[in-house]
């Protein structure tokens, strides 16, 4: 059984590193985290060889968290990829200012590269960047970003680079569009922000009462009043969410 | 809920696609080819009608917004070859305008409007909850 769990714990252990690699290949967070959460999960590991004596807690303790994190890379990924839509505002006025400075569009562009504080947003850009300078050389059949979000920044500057003229202009054009999406996305992102915070205490206050309910009263002697109070906090939930969705516009 | 409204997307895409030297045309079939919603249906019924030489005009007419019909007229003069940046220039700063007024109104009501299922489910959800069991025992005391 020592044997058993011990492979098993090296077994997670390796599955984890894995994990841990590749995050950190995408600079997906940052490294001081990435070494907190070897580290938290290398202390499981030896709790649960030391506080446990079932190898199915030791299987739990070894195997669940790296599989957690790796489904998390999902929600990871979803958060980079808004941190990207919201980095390229401040890119754009750096590349403005330098280029009224007297730089040219591509060194600006290198340079507010390097300025950006952000590991994901620096190695994407980099991407970027590499697909604009080598736009008219077929590398590949797929260079570049066919689509997406880089896709659309990818022809822009695409487009800025060929045409050396008016370059500032059409810079500020993008930046124009892209203060007024941003000034909207706030600004409806308030009424979704107001709702959520409003759904999750009120979701929290009701799954506590309802944990002291069923502990103090009994489920199997109070259950249809149980079913019935979730039934309508459930739909009460279900249409506030459909009320703060999306806004049906006039205009 | 999304960013932005659909014409002054729309509206922002073409003049973007204008400044890069695109034709009205060329800007409006890439929109259309990507756009979805109700907007995006209106857009492309509307070209069809256009390039067909049918009465888009009566199209345009019974579009319920005024700055949707302000936006198609626009484009059927770039169509035609007229310029019409200054047009579209002007017609954002209302359209903005309009936005904004909008999302005010709908942040204005919605707390209200969120107190109805509040008042109508979520809290009967919680006095079923605090007294169901108390009114529960209590009957099945005064039964026995």
């Amino acid at each position: 059984m020592i044997v058993i769990g011990l492979l098993s714990s090296v077994f997670g252990l390796m599955f984890m590193i894995r994990t841990i690699r590749e995050w950190q290949d995408q600079a997906l967070i940052s490294k001081g985290v990435l070494t907190k959460i070897g580290t938290v999960y290398f202390a499981m590991l030896i709790a649960s060889h030391l506080v446990f004596d079932s190898l199915v807690w030791i299987f739990v303790g070894a195997f669940i968290p790296p599989f957690g994190l790796s489904q998390a890379e999902l929600f990871i990924h979803s958060r980079c990829r808004k941190k990207l839509c919201h980095g390229f505002f401040p890119l754009i006025q750096e590349i403005i200012l330098l280029m009224k400075m007297g730089t040219g569009f591509r060194s600006a562009f290198h340079r507010a590269i390097g300025q950006s504080e952000d590991p994901y947003f620096r190695i994407k850009l980099s991407e970027l960047m590499q697909s604009v300078v080598f736009s008219q050389q077929a590398i590949g059949s797929q260079q570049g970003f066919p689509s997406g979000i880089l896709g659309f920044w990818c022809r822009e500057f695409q487009k800025i680079d060929q045409q050396g003229h008016r370059a500032v202009e059409r810079l500020e054009n993008l930046r124009r569009k892209l203060q007024i999406e941003n000034d909207f996305r706030r600004r409806s992102g308030q009424v979704l922000a107001q709702l959520h915070l409003q759904s999750i205490l009120l979701s929290t206050l009701y799954v506590m009462l309802l944990m002291f309910v069923i502990l103090q009263f009994g489920f199997l002697e109070n259950w249809r009043m149980i079913l019935l109070s979730f039934t309508l906090f459930f739909s009460g939930a279900l249409v506030s969410y459909l009320l703060g969705g999306k806004i049906r516009w006039k205009v | 809920m999304e960013g932005l409204a659909p014409p002054l997307l729309c509206l922002l895409e073409v003049r973007l696609s204008l400044e890069n030297g695109r034709s009205v045309n060329q800007a409006l079939a890439e929109f259309s080819s990507e756009a979805r919603g109700e907007f995006g249906d209106s857009l492309r019924e509307w070209r069809i009608l256009y390039e067909k030489g049918l009465s888009s005009q009566d199209f345009i007419v019974r579009q319920k917004s005024p700055y949707r019909r302000a936006l198609l007229g626009l484009f059927e003069r770039g169509l035609r070859g007229e310029p019409i940046l200054t047009g579209l220039n002007d017609l954002e700063k209302e359209l903005v305008e309009a936005c904004r007024n909008q999302v005010e109104l709908h942040l204005r009501r919605l707390p209200i409007l969120g107190l109805i299922p509040l008042m109508l489910l979520q809290a009967p959800a919680f006095l079923l909850l605090l007294f169901g069991p108390i009114l529960g025992d209590l009957l099945g005391r005064l039964a026995g």
